[in-house]
């Protein structure tokens, strides 16, 4: 206690000294944790989920993927040969199927204005809640579903359309608009580019993945191509199946491609990985490289004000080494001033990184907002205390060792 | 006069600190030419990216290659005649117009599990369908190297960019499956000198084959398509005054860019890294700047004296302000020197990046050089200058204002 008293008074003593150093490790840690949370946020996308594991169908050798529904029917479909094979999977459900088309639409007929553009996917109404990656729990109760389903405003059925609320503002839309849109994508037989009525009746998160896109009913955008003769109609883009651990989405992928040999199925998370592949050497330089130099430049910079500390304090600690001072006690004295304004300073930053950006939130790539988890403020702290501690090492080890003689012989 | 050679005594005499503080300099400086590297290598991809004469020409609405479909007969229809009248297209000596017509896609190629018992992985191939290779070569200014052919009408022939040759570990002569097990197998007859352009990850082969079985062809109504023309103008100015007439044709419907303008646009999608990059700088040089000045004020607490008897020895305040700050500036150097020697090493160090529209999906992988030049020293020359007088100032001004008679008392 008594030290600790004698910490905090030398930390006061040289108030500017104390709040340059804990300025400049506010400020490192503050970056380094921004970048550890970003990498650990990408590498959770990567990592494998162990139970309500997605996996993707998709066209096995192009992009962008489209192949026909009636694969993931057969998937879906009990009695199918697929679906029988399937069904001998534990953790396999038929039921738990879902199909994305994309669709760009323009609100421009002529699509001159390309501020008038929304993405929307068409996909199960029913699915959205359980099977759509960052939708989980947003219509816990089928409200939404129900509206997509059955439009209030306009009562035709499966026209609703939920939309993101960047992109409503952009579009100067609002919940309970009906209007009429061209989509770009897909044209009828006669050549023209086909145009679909939409309510909206309902808004997805602002800061989410979804802000700038949009849900619509596959019924409703499957309806309208049959009657124009699409060549897009019985197409979809994408196909997911949800099993219940990693152990089946493994045997599943294996037993569709090994059935289908038009599609390829992979786990979210697989297909997350290539597509950041490109990345990946960045990624691996932040990791391996800036990440650790930052931690060097932080403790060279505590390093440099702990040893000017002692410098000044020669004459100090030969007294309180006279006083009955151990070189022990010296030693955490010296330590104890740096990982102390190390670990205030660590922890107060990446709490203060925790509140801006979860307030902000930032959007990584394609993926939604990103949050700093709660336990980076923990991290904080560690990270203050731990480069301190490197830091304060060799001053307060030098401390230790001064020689009491040496200090009044140079002063008589 | 200013005490220079009390400041150069001090520095030698306290070397600890000074080692510590140039040590603490120099990492931030070196981090600085690394970030600024890397920014310097992207901005060089965009600038190296496209001629400025060619005009490319994708489906309304595409802004993306990949998301683009043109109706071959359309092109036939209405384009072709406009290319054989306009005189403002760059031709050869024979007459022919510079156009090249493309498909480009996507493809995703099996690669054999590494344990048996895994399951197989996936990698994105680019690759790209021509009508006539040697005229897409010279509408994007490629050259293919020593030893090297464009492929034939065969169909069993590709060339591909240098950097995907090496991924794959393939040489002239060699052959390979796309898709394994299935056709087409390509002869590689030529590596194309593609170093820094985005055509470095691609692999060019017949425009039939390329539709035909990377699904690239309209199946359902037996239709082919191409996904992008690219036509050669003289000038960018008579490239951009091309697209807009071509955006306003009333027979088809096309997006026409500058290939400057739509490259600069893709490479847009990596200002995220650029500015995080520069961000991240910035930070770090504030720290390193803390740093200093805790050097600094210590300086100045301990020569209290020493500044009173300069002051009383007919040293000015303006003078001792100056005196201070040489001597931040000086530590300042050598640590911005040092960083920036060791910051030469990042120059050339090879990177791989992703060029991709906002309509997302794919993209294209992109290797690019860091590049550490003289606009990169200089900019790290300015920041160790600015970094030093900030951290000196106020210790320095603290120095200024100290009076001699109180100092030396």
């Amino acid at each position: 206690m008594k030290l600790l008293r004698l910490i905090m008074k030398n930390l006061f003593r040289n108030k500017v000294r104390s709040i340059l150093t804990a300025l400049a490790i506010f400020l490192l840690v503050a970056i380094l944790t921004l970048i550890s949370t970003v990498i650990q946020f990408l590498d959770n996308q990567m990592k494998e989920q162990s139970k309500d594991v997605l996996a993707v169908v998709t066209e096995r050798y192009r992009i962008p993927s489209r192949f026909d529904r009636k694969y993931m029917e057969d998937i879906a479909s009990t009695g199918s040969t697929i679906n029988s094979n399937l069904s001998n999977i534990e953790g396999f459900h038929g039921e738990n199927t879902n199909v994305w088309h994309f669709t760009l639409f323009s609100l421009d007929p002529t699509m001159r204005d390309k501020d008038t553009y929304f993405f929307v996917i068409a996909s199960w109404p029913e699915k959205l809640n359980t099977m759509v990656d960052g939708m989980k729990g947003f219509d816990p109760d089928g409200t939404l579903c129900n509206l997509m389903k059955h439009p209030p405003v306009s009562g035709v059925d499966n026209i609703g359309i939920l939309l993101g609320a960047e992109r409503l503002k952009k579009l100067n839309k609002k919940v309970g608009d009906v209007f009429k849109a061209t989509s770009i994508v897909h044209k009828g037989a006669d050549g023209k580019q086909v145009e679909f009525e939409l309510e909206i009746v309902g808004e997805l998160p602002g800061g989410s993945r979804w802000a700038q896109g949009g849900f619509m009913d596959y019924e409703y955008l499957n309806r309208v191509l049959k009657a124009v003769n699409s060549d897009l109609d019985g197409k979809v883009n994408l196909g997911w199946i949800m099993t219940d651990t990693q152990q089946a989405a493994i045997q599943t992928a294996g037993s569709i491609e090994s059935y289908l040999p038009d599609v390829k199925c992979e786990t979210l998370s697989s297909a997350v990985g290539r597509f950041l592949e490109p990345f990946k050497d960045i990624l691996r330089g932040v990791k391996y490289f800036l990440v650790p130099a930052i931690f060097v430049v932080m403790a060279v910079i505590v390093a440099n004000a702990i040893s000017i500390t002692v410098r000044e304090r020669r004459m100090e600690i030969a007294v309180l080494k006279v006083l009955g001072f151990g070189p022990n006690q010296i030693m955490f004295l010296i330590l104890g001033e740096g990982m102390l304004l190390g670990t205030l300073a660590g922890g107060l930053s990446a709490t203060a990184v925790w509140a801006l950006m979860n307030n902000i939130k930032l959007q990584i790539l394609f993926f939604g907002g990103f949050n700093v988890p709660n336990e980076a403020i923990a991290w904080g702290f560690g990270t203050g205390a731990v480069t301190a501690f490197l830091g304060s090492i060799l001053p307060a080890i030098s401390a230790r060792w001064i020689k009491v003689v040496d200090v009044f012989s140079k002063v008589a | 006069m200013i005490p220079l050679r009390y400041n150069l005594r001090n520095l030698r005499v306290r070397w600890l600190t000074t080692a510590l503080t140039a040590l603490g300099f120099m990492l931030v400086v070196w981090l600085l030419v690394l970030m600024l590297s890397f920014v310097r290598g992207l901005a060089a991809l965009a600038d190296n990216s496209g001629h400025p004469g060619n005009v490319i020409i994708m489906k309304d609405g595409a802004n993306d290659e990949l998301f683009s479909e043109i109706n071959i007969d359309d092109v036939h229809k209405t384009l072709f005649s406009l290319w054989s009248s306009d005189g403002t297209v760059t031709r050869d000596p024979d007459g022919n117009a510079w156009v090249s017509m493309e498909v480009y896609g996507i493809a995703t190629q099996e690669l054999p599990p590494e344990k048996p018992g895994d399951r197989p992985s996936y990698r994105f191939l680019q690759i790209r369908g021509m009508e006539d290779p040697v005229m897409a070569g010279k509408v994007h200014a490629l050259q293919l190297r020593e030893g090297s052919a464009w492929f034939d009408r065969s169909g069993n022939q590709c060339v591909m960019g240098n950097g995907i040759a090496g991924v794959l570990g393939l040489k002239l002569g060699d052959t390979f499956r796309p898709r394994p097990g299935l056709p087409p197998v390509w002869k590689v007859v030529g590596i194309i000198d593609s170093a820094g352009s985005p055509f470095d990850s691609e692999i060019w082969a017949k425009r039939e084959d390329v539709g035909k079985y990377f699904g690239k062809d309209n199946e359902e109504r037996k239709q082919s398509l191409y996904t992008t023309i690219v036509l050669r103008m003289p000038t960018y100015e008579m490239a951009a005054k091309a697209c807009e007439y071509y955006r306003d044709l009333p027979d088809i419907k096309v997006n026409a860019m500058p290939e400057k303008d739509y490259y600069q646009k893709l490479t847009e999608n990596t200002r995220t890294f650029q500015v995080s990059a520069i961000i991240i700088a910035m930070i770090m040089a504030v720290g390193g700047c803390f740093g200093l000045m805790n050097t600094m004020f210590a300086a100045v607490a301990q020569r209290v004296k020493d500044i009173g008897v300069l002051r009383i020895i007919g040293y000015s305040k303006m003078q001792i302000l100056i005196s201070f700050l040489i001597e931040s500036l000086l530590i300042a150097i050598l640590g911005g020197f040092l960083g920036v020697m060791s910051g030469l090493a990042f120059n050339g160090i090879e990177q791989r990046g992703q060029l991709s529209s906002s309509q997302g999906g794919g993209g294209k992988t992109v290797v690019f050089k860091m590049v550490v030049d003289h606009e990169v020293i200089r900019m790290a020359c300015i920041f160790t200058g600015v970094m030093g007088l900030l951290g000196g100032i106020i210790p320095a001004i603290s120095a200024m204002r100290i009076k001699p008679l109180d100092a030396v008392r």
